[in-house]
């Protein structure tokens, strides 16, 4: 799948789409455009309220007076900061929230640095091996990482004796088993990049003195810098969103303990029978929650469009 | 992929790079840029190392040996590809291939060796370590022995010198530690406590009583007074300490490693072992077991077993629908959608997109977790609409709600990727079929939609590969219920969240039962992968 990839540098492509868009504007037909345009309006607004509902949904319960699900309305009656505050008295949310950024940003950019030095060996340097390595790399990125999950679990847990520094509700632990999957598609998605930049640039570069180090720190990283920034966010979005390895990593740790990330803290709180109780602080969370992911989203957005056609797919 | 210049032999070095001697004309950061990188070299180098051999000595004190040989093999492979000049692409390669192998592979490899094991509840510890915590429980009072009182004392130099047991009925005293007991006859000041009645040693010799308060201070003093084992004067007792007082005691449970079975003492009760517990004739069970293999019992347990025989082919039968249904109804939700939008006459055409795709943008886990709340029997849409649906307590329901909310959280995803496709299909063709005389459903059924399948159909199969194990939204939005009690799987589960309830969410745990089922599932999306990677072709496509 990612090898369609390789084919389009995704900039390439996301140039290309206005003008296409451009394009037949002039072949307007006859008649009432208007006439014509009225039911794709409806539907379009029937498309947007369904989008939109779960998120007016949160949003009024995130700053209503009142923090139960019961009381809940379609209207906000009034706007309040109590359910903010009932969160942060009653949870660490913010270190959670610390958790998740730090390791979304380690993860992140490890896997940009890890997934693009592979791809330069791939790309550039030949080696006995070269081909098959590819072919793991693609056969290895079909198997998530979530699948082996018991074998987390077990690790973790017997590590939590030897290795303290990586047991039960490590941040360390997490990232390093975020990075075991830093290869795979992203390598793919690198190298296809890589390969399109023009290798008489390398080669001058090299008559000129420049060792490989050199050629990969200072040539091809900064041309690449476009697709190197998509594979970041993306990852970042990614570790954001996690929620099964840190689940497992997480295990045993109490509902309001300081060292989960926001998407295990978040779900602790809807956890039990009568989760109803905890619906407003949930909310400000979610909302609070949602803000970097939805930050990134308008920068990535221009290229998802493209990097999604070219068969990038968002965790 | 661009051409190669020139022939490159395939060799482990890359020939690009003769280790010839750098010249100093190159580009004016060339020589500053080499000595900064091969400082950083060395730093990161001489860091890695530190970490390993760190992490080397810890596992070898922990007699982990399976980390240290992991280490150990690391660290050479680190410096072996870092310090001499050749390897080149192992430079490159070592640091993603080392967390792929060590945090992605082994757990693989691990789960499957998990899955011929007993792992899980009261079967976490090794044999060895359950057999010292069977005899160590054991340990009872000896009928008829001396209640000694118990003076913790100190050394002229203010540490702990071991406990003073004093016998009320002989008025002997003896010093009891870890290592030995020994009679104290030098002149003892005595004094009887008024609340507990017991003998408090105020000093024998040169060693000095420590009131219960003063024992913080003491140096040495063990942490846990009740795991104290003073050795007793016949061979093979202990002295354990009780409260105040200590009592001769033995353990009733001992183990015997020729025959491999713990023997209680005081009733003759044999117990051996059946599958990584000790069980007696009559089928008493001494805790904790332990963990052992258990060959492919885990396999014939999930595929003939009477809790999950049944099970099973539902699960998977749910799995493949859920993961099918996810994708036919975002792709065509999405798909019309994108023509509706599509419409080059239509005003407002970037707005409607913009608001679209708003559930694309927001994490999946919170807007889950929010469709739960408005899925809520009580609360949530019910009281909005007015209405008095259970939408996650009846199975069907509760499987009509989920494909909804992936429908809710997917949709957006696949009106890109139409809009993306639908745009990128030339207008000739289109045009040619109405020249043709094709009406708008024809042109669509004929020309578009075929086009727009070809370039789609490999992100449906990954979108397929996707929900198949889309774990997030079933644990998040229904939990895998509703669930009937008694039954280990729910009528949303997947086949991951099923294991995931195995292994970490039910009681028992029994994560070795669950490392079975997720290699049963690594296989079959191995035989997904393998018909996609077929239909699409991929293979042809590695260069």
């Amino acid at each position: 799948m990612s090898a369609h990839a390789a084919d389009l540098p995704a900039t390439s492509r996301a140039r290309a789409t206005p003008a296409v868009a451009e394009a037949p504007r002039r072949r307007r037909r006859r008649g009432s455009a208007l006439g014509s345009m009225w039911w794709r309006h409806v539907i379009g607004v029937l498309a947007i309220l369904f989008a939109l509902f779960p998120v007016w949904f949160v949003l009024i319960a995130a700053f209503s007076e009142n923090g139960t699900l019961s009381s809940q309305t379609l209207i906000p009656e009034s706007f309040s900061t109590k359910q903010y505050d009932d969160l942060v008295a009653n949870y660490p949310f913010w270190r959670w929230f610390f958790n998740s950024l730090v390791i979304s940003l380690v993860t992140a950019f490890f896997t940009v640095l890890l997934a693009a030095m592979a791809a330069y060996a791939f790309s550039r340097l030949r080696f006995r091996g070269r081909r098959s390595g590819l072919m793991t790399l693609l056969l290895i990125q079909m198997f998530p990482a979530s699948l082996a999950f018991v074998a987390i679990y077990i690790m973790v847990q017997q590590l939590d004796t030897t290795f303290p520094i990586l047991g039960v509700g490590s941040v360390t632990a997490l990232i390093l088993f975020y990075l075991g999957g830093a290869l795979g598609a992203n390598a793919w998605l690198i190298k296809g990049f890589f390969d399109t930049i023009p290798r008489d640039l390398d080669e001058s570069a090299q008559i000129d003195g420049a060792t490989h180090n050199q050629i990969f720190w200072q040539i091809i990283l900064p041309l690449a810098a476009p697709v190197l920034a998509i594979i970041f966010l993306l990852s970042f979005i990614a570790s954001q969103a996690e929620f099964l390895i840190a689940s497992v990593i997480m295990f045993g740790e109490d509902t309001s303990s300081p060292k989960l990330t926001v998407a295990v803290g978040l779900r602790g709180l809807l956890a039990g029978d009568r989760y109803d109780l905890r619906w407003g602080p949930f909310a400000v969370g979610a909302v609070l929650a949602s803000i970097p992911v939805v930050l990134l989203f308008q920068f990535l957005q221009r290229y998802i469009v493209s990097g999604i056609t070219a068969g990038a797919v968002k965790g | 992929m661009t051409t190669i210049g020139k022939a490159v032999p395939e060799t482990d070095r890359a020939p690009s790079f003769p280790p010839a001697p750098r010249r100093r004309s190159g580009p004016p950061h060339a020589a500053g840029g080499t000595a900064w990188g091969w400082i950083v070299k060395i730093v990161l180098l001489g860091l890695a190392d530190a970490i390993a051999v760190t992490g080397l000595l810890i596992a070898a004190d922990a007699k982990a040996w399976g980390y240290v040989t992991l280490l150990a093999v690391t660290l050479v492979i680190v410096n072996v590809a870092f310090l001499p000049r050749r390897y080149v692409p192992l430079k490159y390669l070592v640091p993603g291939v080392f967390f792929l192998a060590v945090f992605a592979l082994y757990p693989v490899l691990y789960t499957a060796y998990s899955s011929t094991t007993n792992y899980g509840t009261g079967h976490v510890l090794t044999k060895q370590q359950a057999i010292d915590q069977i005899e160590s429980q054991s340990v009872g009072r000896v009928e008829g022995s001396t209640a000694y009182d118990v003076t913790p004392l100190a050394s002229p130099d203010g540490t702990f010198a071991g406990f003073g047991l004093y016998d009320p009925d002989t008025e002997e005293i003896f010093l009891g530690t870890t290592e030995r007991i020994e009679q104290l006859t030098e002149p003892a000041e005595l004094q009887v406590l008024t609340t507990t009645q017991r003998t408090f040693v105020v000093s024998v010799g040169d060693l000095t009583g420590v009131r219960p308060g003063g024992v913080a201070e003491l140096t040495g003093y063990p942490a846990d007074p009740g795991s104290y084992v003073m050795l007793g004067e016949t061979e093979g007792s202990e002295i354990r300490l009780s409260g105040a007082q200590a009592f001769e005691a033995l353990p009733r449970l001992s183990f015997d490693p020729e025959t491999e079975t713990v023997t209680d003492i005081s009733t003759d009760v044999v117990y051996s072992i059946v599958e990584g517990q000790f069980t007696s004739d009559d089928g008493q069970t001494l805790s904790p077991g332990f963990r052992t293999s258990v060959g492919f019992s885990n396999y014939s347990e999930i595929l003939t077993g009477s809790a999950f025989r049944g099970a099973f082919p539902k699960v998977l039968a749910w799995t493949i629908a859920f993961a099918v249904l996810s994708v036919v109804t975002t792709f065509a939700f999405g798909l019309g959608l994108a023509m509706v939008l599509n419409d080059k006459r239509m005003r407002g055409r970037k707005i409607y997109r913009s608001l679209v795709i708003i559930p694309y943008a927001l994490p999946g886990f919170m807007t889950a977790l929010v469709w739960r709340g408005l899925l809520n029997p009580t609360f949530g849409f019910n009281r909005w609409l007015g209405i008095d649906v259970g939408w996650l307590e009846s199975p069907n329901l509760a499987r009509f709600s989920l494909i909804l909310v992936n429908l809710w959280l997917g949709y957006p995803y696949m009106f890109l990727v139409c809009t993306g496709a639908l745009q990128s299909i030339p207008t000739d063709l289109k045009e040619a079929a109405f020249v043709d005389g094709a009406t708008g459903f024809t042109a669509f059924r004929k020309v578009t939609f075929p086009l727009l399948l070809t370039s789609v159909s490999p992100l449906l199969i990954a979108s397929f590969a996707f929900n198949f194990n889309n774990f997030t939204i079933v644990w998040l939005v229904t939990s895998g219920g509703p669930r009937a009690s008694g039954e280990s799987a729910g009528a949303t589960d997947i086949l991951l969240s099923w294991t995931y309830r195995i292994a970490l969410d039910a009681e028992p745990k029994q994560q070795g039962l669950a490392a079975a089922l997720s290699v049963v599932i690594f296989m079959i999306v191995a035989v997904l992968s393998a018909i996609g990677f077929k239909y699409t072709k991929t293979y042809e496509e590695v260069r």
